[in-house]
């Protein structure tokens, strides 16, 4: 993970070498490709619309110019959050997804899991977190796993960062409560 | 399901999907690909173009040079032998007009974190008001949304979006941006700078792009003169 000051560095470097690009493309990645997942849940359309999102990224770089902490991420996934919406919009929501298109997906909690449990896991997540109003589903997606601050959530949807807090504690509380139900329900 | 979910930012934390490393690096292969072959364009262009902005403002500070030695030129050389009389008043230079800019990036001034200044052309034809900088106003923008110019790419806002939430029917869009501060007016012109977030800026430039009237409503609070 880049550090604010390097990333900085590296925006006002942006076009003079190609090794600058790549080393924002391998910082960024993991978390455009997370949150991508996240939001369409299958494999093949979250590579797809990866390769299309970075892509836009550098065609658009020039037109980026760096202000403040965090203005490159959230250019980025609004990016993202603009091309998920135009790919829904095409295609239509799908709400099955069978395991075996759904990423790989890496518990970092180490706990000893098997890939079709994370992958269970994962679906779940996905279920609970399509119940939200669309704001807070997308509060959530942008906060753990684009990895966003509060303050660049704000910037990116045009809300005030407070709201941004509000929005997400409320969220997690209504997630938590949904997690527990499932939990009860699934050891009946 | 063999788990009993306890915390669930826990897992949001840590249940994440990764790609597979074949695809990461095939995709930046293809990206440094096109970072050449975009970069080898650009230079191209800039070649062809020469310097293309210095060349412009050469011209301009020269036109601005020539029009206020006309100007002093004849006071000067005429001043020992004609009668005394008034000094005519020296025309007014032309003002230079900002010109709304599409990108954010490009948008000259920056106010705080979330706030730009932008000026724009404003319909103030039909309107009887008078604006003054600090007033706080309502800028509306009514269309049928086929007038917009959707070739214009957005990359900063999802247009379709953008034009659902604010249709009023079928085919008619009714955007308002509220509570905007009035910075700078300009009446000759009907150039008005405002201050507006960023998303604002952005969504305001582009109607001006795609030629929609921007108009005005009711002054919300006026400063006193």
């Amino acid at each position: 993970m880049l550090s604010d000051a390097e990333e900085k560095q590296l925006l006002e470097q942006i076009h003079t070498a190609p090794d600058i690009f790549r080393q924002l493309y391998r910082a960024y990645f993991p978390r455009v490709f997370a949150y991508v997942a996240y939001r369409v849940g299958s494999k093949q359309d979250t590579e797809d619309l990866v390769s299309e999102i970075f892509i836009k990224v550098l065609q658009h770089i020039d037109s980026f110019e760096y202000r403040q902490t965090g203005s490159f991420r959230a250019w980025l996934f609004r990016i993202a959050h603009n091309h998920v919406n135009q790919f829904y919009r095409q295609n239509g929501k799908t709400t099955f997804i069978p395991l075996d298109d759904i990423p790989t997906i890496a518990d970092t909690s180490q706990s000893m899991d098997g890939q079709v449990i994370s992958q269970e896991r994962f679906q779940q997540l996905r279920q609970l977190i399509g119940t939200l109003s669309p704001r807070r589903q997308e509060i959530i997606r942008l906060r753990y796993f684009a990895m966003l601050r509060n303050q660049e959530i704000a910037t990116l949807i045009g809300i005030h960062e407070k709201s941004v807090a509000s929005h997400l504690s409320r969220a997690i509380a209504d997630l938590q409560r949904l997690y527990e139900q499932a939990g009860e329900l699934t050891h009946e | 399901m063999n788990k009993v979910p306890q915390d669930i930012t826990h897992d949001l934390e840590h249940i994440q999907p990764i790609a597979d490393e074949t695809f990461q690096h095939d995709l930046e292969q293809n990206l440094m690909a096109q970072w050449y072959q975009q970069s080898s364009k650009t230079k191209r262009k800039r070649k062809k173009q020469g310097h293309m902005p210095l060349t412009f403002v050469a011209s301009l500070l020269l036109v601005v040079l020539a029009g206020v030695i006309i100007m002093t030129l004849p006071l000067n050389s005429q001043v020992e032998y004609l009668a005394p009389q008034a000094s005519p008043l020296p025309t007014p230079l032309p003002t230079l007009q900002p010109v709304p800019a599409f990108f954010p990036s490009d948008f000259s001034l920056i106010l705080e974190p979330d706030m730009v200044a932008i000026a724009l052309p404003i319909n103030l034809e039909t309107k009887d008001e008078i604006f003054k900088a600090g007033d706080v106003v309502d800028i509306l923008a009514t269309f049928n949304r086929e007038q917009l110019d959707t070739s214009l790419e957005i990359v900063y806002f999802d247009v379709e979006d953008l034009l659902d939430t604010h249709q009023v029917d079928n085919l008619t869009v009714r955007i308002v941006v509220e509570h905007v501060k009035i910075m700078h007016v300009q009446t000759e012109s009907s150039m008005i700078t405002f201050q507006v977030s960023q998303q604002d800026a952005v969504v305001l430039t582009w109607l001006v792009e795609s030629q929609i009237p921007i108009t005005l409503s009711r002054i919300i609070n006026s400063v006193q003169d």
